[in-house]
């Protein structure tokens, strides 16, 4: 797999300046997740006053916001749980480069659901991410300096 | 896909895992009262969760509940947690559990003889280390459209009439059966009241081993009359709107049944702990008692203008003691031989 | 070589101590009293034994005619309903709700030891009717046939093929229900409280009581050297392995069974349901405590797709080091403690908080199954399968190839049954969860709480959707067996 990574360079190395933008994704959602993690993210419902403060001011279709206001606002934790559980993902499958193409498609659902749930003040930012998880999602970042050229070589396909 | 799905098990995973075993992320200031207690009080539907809100406004604490199966299990548990993790507040220990509380673990000295309380419940009090903060009066509960004549006595029970219709509960593991044992030997004496054991344990439905057991089996009219509290009517009218229940007026004098809270000597929290035995015996945490456990509160003022009131005016009471170490060993002695007696088929 | 085989011994060793655990636990935490009082003890074996006896003899003579009925409504309906779970049900619904089922089936219903056997026996019917339908299909669907050809009549048949064939599996089901009645303890409190203690009761007694938890212990110790003693009996049955049995055969089935058992069931189940209606009427506490019921069901599913998953390791960890020596005996005799105890002993063991609290219950439960599950078929399942191991073994395969190529292509459908079954008990747990947890954090305990403040419809329905629950956790369980039997067949 060590051999595949280096390898990587020199097969698909057109891909490498993708890859350094791709690792520094990785090292923001780690950092943004670890910060979840170790503050009261996970304790205290700062996600559910977000949300109830936000998203009736967003641009978000009706059915959205009464899903998220009657499902997501009382269970809280989950959802606190499930925004720091896929940010930890994104982080780590772009550090590494493994699974990157589907964990990309995963990034484009929670940098949507982020644009609609934080407020104006993080729009842009998420829209930007919206746009580079589609490119890594499009370009199969992970193939370069990534852990998914090894199954990229043996098995092709879609998801590498 | 396969790889996907696994990789993103992993990391919730390992999330959840770490997040259950991280210290918890909670101010420096904010301390935990931790209070042992039985689920019927910790629970959504008993007074303890209401009790926890309106503390933890106040004391910029966080209270803790732990509960547990049984008496025995409380103090094994606070004897195996109590030092590490903290016991500061036990909560629903009846009279039959104060020697065995006392002779297992340490107690603080708490004084509450200021209490504004009836002179029915200032023996309850006679004790150091425990406060009552809810009571009942032991009654047999029935059908008012009920085609069987109302029993009038304990003596009555023991009519063909009743035989297997009254539910009674095990004194090994209900409380509610130990008063009956000791209603019957302290209204017969110690022979007359063996025999009538001997007499019931051929007449009861069942000796279930809790009282919702026997509750149930009245619920579901497997029997006309079950062993209760003078208050279970008020939970049928207040909540189901159904006054047919009634509880009957024996001639001899029905038991009373406290239940206390006590502070363990190792508490960590011991003036949080104090504080919310203060709550508890205020009128406003004695009107959420009352009305969550459907007994009677300790606090005279608490029950002014309820249904409760009238109720607890009923004076046909016994003598209220804490029974001693002796006084519960006889009592299940007495219910062991009694049993032996029996041979195995009907 | 011998590595190999010290290795392997090591490992059954290891095993042998997890299931002795509680009972380790619990002696060195308790001082050993010397507090004994032979009359007490005997008498409560004496009753034991007594309720044991009956229980499986009537569970077992109701199993057999129920077996006759299930074949008949196998050969009519399997196309459309599955009659088994029917039968199995009450073996997972509370005991309250049992009882008031069967006090609306039996009335008046005789409370004391003959309650507690008719209760027992109702509740294994279904159990042992399953069992004994599965041994007869494998191994007297084509002698039924053979017999008519020949011209037997059919007492003829019962007493001269199908009893010498199938006795000692007769035997095993006796045995699996005597040692579940004799160490029972929930029926026994409720039903013949104060008219028939036993030893689970004694034990109880001595720790709620007299607050006297190592004669507690002692007893416990020696109900379970008892049980061990009665099972060294040789009831090994052979397990033939057919493959398609044939089932039609009018030697074997039984119309007139099928429908008495069915009504019987059938009156015993519209009591249970019309509680369950009641309780859809307070819908209203369902709002107030929806938070409490969701936990509650993630707490239930958390713990019984835990215990199914330990469940299938711990099967796999045995049909690996399996042997017919000491192992096998020990698996076979073992019963484990009271839940209590168990319960107890995994209290004292490690911290009491957020997983492990979970955990704990996990573990508690599973061990507390492995061994009933070992006795229901699969340890002599093993048994039977040791030719094939035998004859790997000659032809040079290693023990981990022996493993993976025979054993578990051959074992894998049982253990994801049996985990599918754990899974669905693990819902109803209320012993060993009330010990260990700290709130309620599954709708069993949720359960008992609203029985505790007069709401027994309400409790009723939840103890339904305790059911679903099970019922969705045992078909997940199928479902990964259909996956995995597609990977092993490809």
């Amino acid at each position: 797999m060590l051999v595949s990574f280096l390898d990587s360079v020199k097969y698909v190395g057109h891909l490498v300046p993708i890859s350094f933008l791709r690792i520094f994704l990785g090292y923001y959602y780690l950092q943004s997740a670890m910060l979840k993690y170790t503050s009261d993210f996970l304790n205290k419902p700062k996600i559910a006053e977000t949300i109830s403060e936000f998203l009736p001011l967003s641009q978000a279709p009706e059915w959205y916001k009464v899903i998220i206001t009657a499902q997501m606002i009382p269970q809280w934790q989950i959802l606190a749980f499930l925004i720091t559980g896929f940010e930890f993902a994104i982080a780590i499958s772009y550090l590494i480069g493994y699974v990157v193409r589907p964990v990309a498609v995963l990034g484009v659902l929670l940098s949507l659901n982020m644009i609609f749930i934080m407020g104006p003040a993080y729009e842009d930012l998420n829209k930007t991410f919206l746009a580079l998880h589609l490119v890594m999602a499009w370009i199969g970042a992970g193939r370069c300096l990534g852990v998914d050229y090894y199954f990229y070589k043996r098995r092709r396909g879609i998801w590498w | 896909m396969q790889h996907f799905i696994i990789f993103i098990f992993s990391i919730f995973f390992v999330l959840v895992l770490s997040f259950f075993n991280r210290k918890a992320v909670v101010d420096e200031a904010q301390k935990t009262l931790r209070v042992y207690g039985y689920s019927s009080f910790t629970s959504k539907l008993g007074p303890g969760f209401d009790l926890k809100k309106k503390f933890e406004l106040t004391c910029n604490c966080r209270v803790e509940f732990v509960e547990a199966a049984d008496s025995g299990v409380l103090l094994q548990r606070i004897k195996l947690e109590g030092a590490t993790l903290g016991a500061d507040l036990v909560i629903g220990l009846d009279q039959y559990d104060l020697q065995k509380a006392l002779s297992e673990i340490n107690w603080r000295k708490l004084d509450f003889s200021q209490l504004d309380i009836d002179e029915i419940i200032r023996p309850a009090l006679s004790n150091s280390y425990f406060v009552p903060f809810d009571w009942g009066v032991i009654a047999f509960v029935g059908r008012k459209e009920d085609p069987l004549p109302a029993p009038k006595s304990l003596k009555d029970l023991t009519k063909s009439i009743y035989k297997n219709k009254i539910a009674l509960m095990d004194p090994r593991t209900s409380s509610p059966g130990m008063q009956f044992l000791s209603w019957v030997y302290d209204s017969m004496g110690k022979d007359e009241g063996e025999k009538y054991l001997e007499q019931i344990m051929n007449q009861a439905h069942s000796f279930s081993p809790s009282w919702s057991t026997a509750y149930g089996f009245f619920s579901k009219r497997q029997v006309s009359y079950v062993l209760s509290y003078l208050t279970s009517p008020l939970y049928h009218q207040l909540i189901e709107h159904n006054n047919s229940i009634e509880a009957f007026t024996f001639t001899e004098k029905h038991p009373i049944q406290f239940e206390f809270a006590g502070i363990p000597l190792d508490c960590k929290e011991c003036t949080l702990a104090e504080e919310f035995i203060n709550l508890m015996l205020s009128d406003e945490g004695q009107k959420i008692i009352m009305n969550k456990n459907f007994m009677f509160p300790v606090i005279k003022s608490a029950q002014v203008g309820t249904p409760f009131e009238p109720l607890s005016k009923f004076n046909h009471l016994a003598q209220f003691k804490i029974p001693s170490v002796s006084d519960v060993d006889f009592l299940i002695k007495s219910w062991t031989s009694i049993r032996r007696g029996e041979k195995n088929a009907k | 070589m011998q590595n190999k085989n010290s290795l392997k011994t090591f490992s059954q060793g290891l095993l042998t101590f997890f299931l002795l655990c509680p009972f380790l636990v619990l002696f060195f935490h308790f001082k050993m009293s010397t507090r004994w009082d032979w009359n007490e003890f005997g008498w409560a074996l004496k009753n034991s034994v007594w309720q044991g006896l009956w229980s499986a003899l009537l569970s077992t003579s109701g199993g057999l005619a129920l077996a006759s009925g299930l074949i008949f409504c196998e050969n009519r309906f399997s196309r459309w309903v599955n009659f088994n779970i029917f039968f199995l049900l009450p073996n997972f619904l509370p005991n309250l709700f049992i009882l008031i089922g069967l006090m609306s089936l039996i009335d008046p219903f005789p409370m004391g030891s003959v309650g507690v056997v008719i209760v027992h026996a109702f509740i294994n019917f279904g159990l042992c009717g399953v069992i004994l339908k599965e041994v007869i299909k494998t191994k007297l669907s084509k002698l039924s046939d053979v017999a008519f050809i020949l011209g037997a009549g059919r007492w003829h048949f019962y007493s001269r093929v199908l009893w010498p064939l199938i006795r000692k599996d007769i035997l095993q089901v006796f045995f699996l229900v005597f040692v579940t009645a004799f160490s029972s303890f929930a029926i026994p409190l409720v039903v013949g409280g104060g008219k028939g203690i036993n030893l689970e009761i004694l034990i109880f007694e001595k720790m709620k009581i007299y607050n006297d938890w190592s004669t507690a212990v002692v007893i416990s110790g020696v109900q379970s050297l008892l049980l061990f003693a009665f099972s060294l009996a040789n009831f090994n049955a052979n397990t033939v392995v057919d493959v398609n049995p044939h089932l039609q055969s009018r030697f074997l089935e039984s119309r007139l069974s099928f429908y008495v058992f069915t009504f019987l069931y059938l009156v015993f189940f519209y009591s249970y349901f019309s509680g369950v209606w009641e309780g859809i009427s307070s819908w209203s506490d369902f709002e107030l405590y929806s938070e409490e019921i969701v936990s509650g069901i993630f707490g239930t599913l958390a713990i019984s797709i835990g215990v199914g998953c330990a469940i299938f390791a711990l099967l796999m960890v045995i049909t690996r080091l399996h042997q017919t020596n000491w192992f096998h005996r020990f698996l076979n005799g073992y019963i484990a403690p009271s839940t209590a105890l168990v319960g107890f002993a995994f209290l004292v063991v490690g911290p009491n908080s957020s997983v492990f609290v979970l955990l704990k219950i996990v573990l508690g439960l599973a061990l507390s199954y492995v061994i009933y599950l070992y006795k229901m078929g699969y340890g002599n399942y093993l048994i039977e399968l040791g030719r094939y191991k035998e004859k790997a073994g000659l032809l040079g395969a290693s023990e981990s190839l022996i493993f993976w190529r025979v054993l578990f292509p051959l074992t894998y459908k049982r253990m994801f049954l049996y985990s599918g079954i754990a899974a669905f008990w693990a819902t109803g747990d209320y012993g060993i969860s009330k010990m260990i947890a700290n709130r309620d954090i599954s709708l069993a305990l949720l359960s008992e709480t609203f029985l505790s403040h007069y709401r027994i419809g309400f409790s009723s329905l939840l103890s339904f959707i305790l059911l679903v629950l099970g019922l969705l956790v045992f078909l997940a369980f199928r479902g990964v067996q259909i996956v995995v039997s597609r990977k092993i067949n490809y």
